[in-house]
C-alpha cells in the first residue's frame, strides 16, 4: 500500500505545500470574516475569544510555514511537513468546530476536503492516519459534549435551541456516518490517485523506450557516418592524391552535409541520453564564470556580426547547484540562437535575479532579433521544429536546441518560458537553483 | 634521422583505421592496427609503440570496455609509459555523457580523448603533443595519486 511509486514526486509535493500555505492565508480572512460576522452581524452568542484565538493559532502556524518555506525545506522532510500541515489543520478545525456548535456546526464538511487533499498529497497510509485523527478528534470533543463531560456551545442565533440534539443516540448515528464517509473519501480518493500515479509510470517507461530506441538508432547511423565524414574528408586533403575541381567540389558536398547530420546526431543522442538517464550529477557552479565562458566561445560570431552583448552585474557571486556541462550548453544553445537570428548591430542582453521563493535564479536572454511568430510560439520548445523564418535565414539548425535547453533547465528543477514580439526580437526566461549559503 | 615514430590504431571501425592511417602516414608515422582490443593487446606488446589509439567503444552496449584495456595496458609495466588517445564515439563536451577531459578525465587511465569523427587537423595536433610528452602521466596506475 506504501510503495514508493505511489507517493507523489517531492518536487510536486513542494509545489503543492506551498499552494497549501497560500490556501491557508485565504481561509484565515474567511475565518476572521465569518467569526466577525456571527459576533456581530448575526450577534451570535459565542466564545469569541477562544474562536479569535483559533484564527490567530492559523496564522501564526502559517507563516511558521511561510517563512519556512523560504530558506528551502529538507527534500526528505516535505514528507513530513505535508503530514504536519494536514494535522495541524485538522487539529485546528475540530477545535473552532468545538467552540462554535459542535456537530450543530455546518463546516464539519470541512473536514471532507481535508481528507482528498491529504489523500492527493500523502502516502495512502498516512492519509487514512490522518482520517483516524479526525475520527479520534471529532469523537472527543463531540462526544464529550454528547455525554456532557466537555461544555457545549449551541449555534445559538443559527439553530433554534429546541432543536439541539444533544444526546448520545443522535451522537452515534452523528459519529458513525461521519467517521465512514471520512473513510470512504480516503477509500475513493486513493484509489483513483493509485490508478492515475500507476498510468503517469507506465506513459513515462514507454517514453524512456522510445527515447532508449532514438538513442540507439542514433548512435548506430553516427558511426557509420563517422567513417563516412573521416573518409572523405581524406580525399578532400588531397592525402589521397590530386583530385579534379569538380569531383573535390562534390566531395566537399558530401562531406558538409555529413558533419550536418553528425550535429543532428548529437542533438539528437544529447537529448535521448538526458530523457533515458535520471539525475545527471550536479554540483556548485559559479554562475559568472560559466556565463564568460559560453560568450568568449561565440566571440568570434558575435564580432563578426557587431553585436553587442550586455552581461547583468548581479549575477557575480551567484552559486548554482548544477551540471556544469549542461548548464553551459543551456546557455549556449540560447545564446547561439540569439546570435544566428538576430541582425547586425543588434544588442544580446543577459539579465539576472534572485528570486526569494523557492531559491531560484531568474535568468533572461533576450535579443533585438528577428523575432518569434505568436502562432509558433507554443511549439518553440518541440522536438525538431524550426519556425518558417528560421528554415529561411539559414538551412543549418537541427531543430532541438531549445527541446535540449528544455529539457536541461526542467532536470534542474527550474522552469523556461519564451517571450517574443516578431520582428521586434525575444526574450528567453528560465530559472535554476541558487546555492544559498556561500 | 630521427626514427619514425610508430603508433597503434585499436579501432574495429575498418573505415576509420583507414582514414586514420592515411593521415598518419602523411605526416610520415608508422601505423599499425588492430580491429579488436585482445589483438590490440597483443600488438602492443609484441611492438612496443609510441603511442596508442584506442576506440572507447568495441561492438554494441560495450561503452566501457576500452577504459578496461587502457587500466590494462596502465597496468603492465612495458606498456603503462605509452600514451594512449582515445576516441570517443561519442562528443565529450556533451553533458550528458559522465565524462570530460576537463574534469572526470583526470582520472580515466588515458591522456586526452578524441572526438569521433577525428578530423585530421585535430588527430594530428593531438598525436604530435602526446608525442612530445613520451610518457604517459599513468605510469604507475592505479597506484598512483592524479595530479
Amino acid at each position: 500500500m506504501d510503495e514508493p511509486k505511489q507517493l507523489l514526486p517531492v518536487r510536486d509535493l513542494e509545489i503543492r505545500i506551498v499552494w497549501l500555505i497560500n490556501l491557508r492565508w485565504f481561509a484565515a480572512i474567511g475565518l476572521f470574516l465569518v467569526l466577525t460576522g456571527a459576533r456581530y452581524v448575526l450577534k451570535m452568542n459565542l466564545p469569541f475569544l477562544m474562536l479569535y484565538a483559533g484564527n490567530l493559532i492559523l496564522i501564526l502556524y502559517n507563516s511558521l510555514f511561510f517563512f519556512y518555506r523560504d530558506s528551502k525545506w529538507g527534500f526528505k522532510r516535505a514528507y513530513f511537513f505535508a503530514n504536519l500541515q494536514i494535522s495541524l489543520d485538522l487539529i485546528l478545525l475540530t477545535y473552532l468546530i468545538h467552540f462554535a456548535g459542535g456537530y450543530e456546526n455546518p463546516f464539519i464538511f470541512y473536514f471532507i476536503f481535508h481528507m482528498v487533499i491529504a489523500s492527493i498529497l500523502l502516502s495512502n497510509k498516512a492519509a487514512y492516519l490522518q482520517a483516524t485523527l479526525v475520527v479520534f478528534l471529532f469523537g472527543i470533543s463531540t462526544g464529550g459534549e454528547s455525554l456532557g463531560l466537555l461544555p457545549h456551545y449551541h449555534l445559538n442565533g443559527l439553530i433554534p435551541a429546541e432543536r439541539c440534539y444533544l444526546d448520545l443516540n443522535y451522537f452515534i448515528w452523528i459519529y458513525v456516518t461521519f467517521s465512514s464517509t471520512l473513510y470512504i473519501i480516503v477509500y475513493l480518493t486513493t484509489t483513483i490517485v493509485n490508478k492515475l500515479r500507476k498510468r503517469e509510470d507506465e506513459l513515462e517507461a514507454a517514453n524512456r523506450l522510445k527515447s532508449q530506441y532514438v538513442q540507439s538508432v542514433a548512435h548506430d547511423i553516427k558511426g557509420s557516418l563517422s567513417a563516412i565524414q573521416s573518409c572523405l574528408k581524406v580525399v578532400l586533403t588531397g592525402l589521397t592524391g590530386p583530385v579534379s575541381e569538380k569531383s573535390r567540389e562534390m566531395v566537399a558536398r558530401a562531406e558538409r552535409r555529413s558533419l550536418s547530420l553528425l550535429d543532428f546526431l548529437n542533438d539528437l543522442l544529447a537529448l535521448s541520453k538526458m530523457r533515458v538517464t535520471d539525475k545527471t550529477e550536479k554540483k556548485r557552479v559559479l554562475l559568472s564564470e560559466l556565463v564568460k565562458r559560453v560568450v568568449e566561445q561565440l566571440n568570434p560570431e558575435i564580432i563578426e556580426k557587431g553585436l553587442i552583448i550586455i552581461v547583468g552585474n548581479t549575477v557575480s557571486n551567484s552559486f548554482i547547484h548544477a551540471n556544469p556541462l549542461a548548464i553551459e550548453q543551456l546557455f549556449a544553445n540560447i545564446l547561439m540562437n540569439a546570435v544566428q537570428y538576430t541582425p547586425k548591430g543588434g544588442k544580446i542582453t543577459l539579465t539576472f535575479e534572485e528570486l526569494k521563493a523557492g531559491g531560484f535564479i531568474r535568468i533572461a536572454i533576450s535579443d533585438t532579433g528577428i523575432g518569434i511568430p505568436k502562432e509558433v510560439l507554443p511549439k518553440i520548445f518541440n522536438d525538431f521544429f524550426r519556425a518558417k523564418e528560421a528554415r529561411e535565414l539559414t538551412q543549418y539548425g537541427t531543430g532541438l536546441g531549445l527541446a535540449i535547453a528544455k529539457q536541461i533547465v526542467e532536470e534542474h528543477g527550474g522552469e523556461i518560458r519564451v517571450e517574443s514580439e516578431e520582428g521586434r526580437g525575444c526574450s528567453f526566461i528560465f530559472t535554476l537553483p541558487k546555492i544559498i549559503n556561500k | 634521422m630521427a626514427e619514425r615514430a610508430k603508433i597503434l590504431i585499436i579501432e574495429d571501425d575498418e573505415d576509420t583505421v583507414e582514414a586514420m592511417k592515411i593521415t598518419l602516414e602523411a605526416e610520415n608515422y608508422r601505423v599499425l592496427s588492430a580491429f579488436n582490443p585482445d589483438e590490440g593487446l597483443k600488438k602492443a606488446r609484441d611492438e612496443r609503440p609510441d603511442l596508442i589509439i584506442l576506440d572507447v567503444m568495441f561492438g554494441k552496449k560495450e561503452k566501457s570496455k576500452g577504459f578496461d584495456y587502457a587500466i590494462k595496458m596502465k597496468q603492465e609495466r612495458a606498456l603503462a609509459p605509452v600514451p594512449i588517445l582515445m576516441v570517443t564515439a561519442i562528443n565529450v563536451r556533451r553533458p550528458e555523457f559522465g565524462f570530460s577531459t576537463e574534469t572526470d578525465g583526470e582520472y580515466l587511465p588515458v591522456d586526452d580523448f578524441i572526438d569521433k569523427p577525428a578530423q585530421p587537423e585535430d588527430l594530428v595536433g593531438k598525436v604530435k603533443k602526446l608525442l612530445a610528452l613520451k610518457t604517459s602521466r599513468w605510469v604507475n596506475w592505479p597506484n598512483q595519486t592524479p595530479q
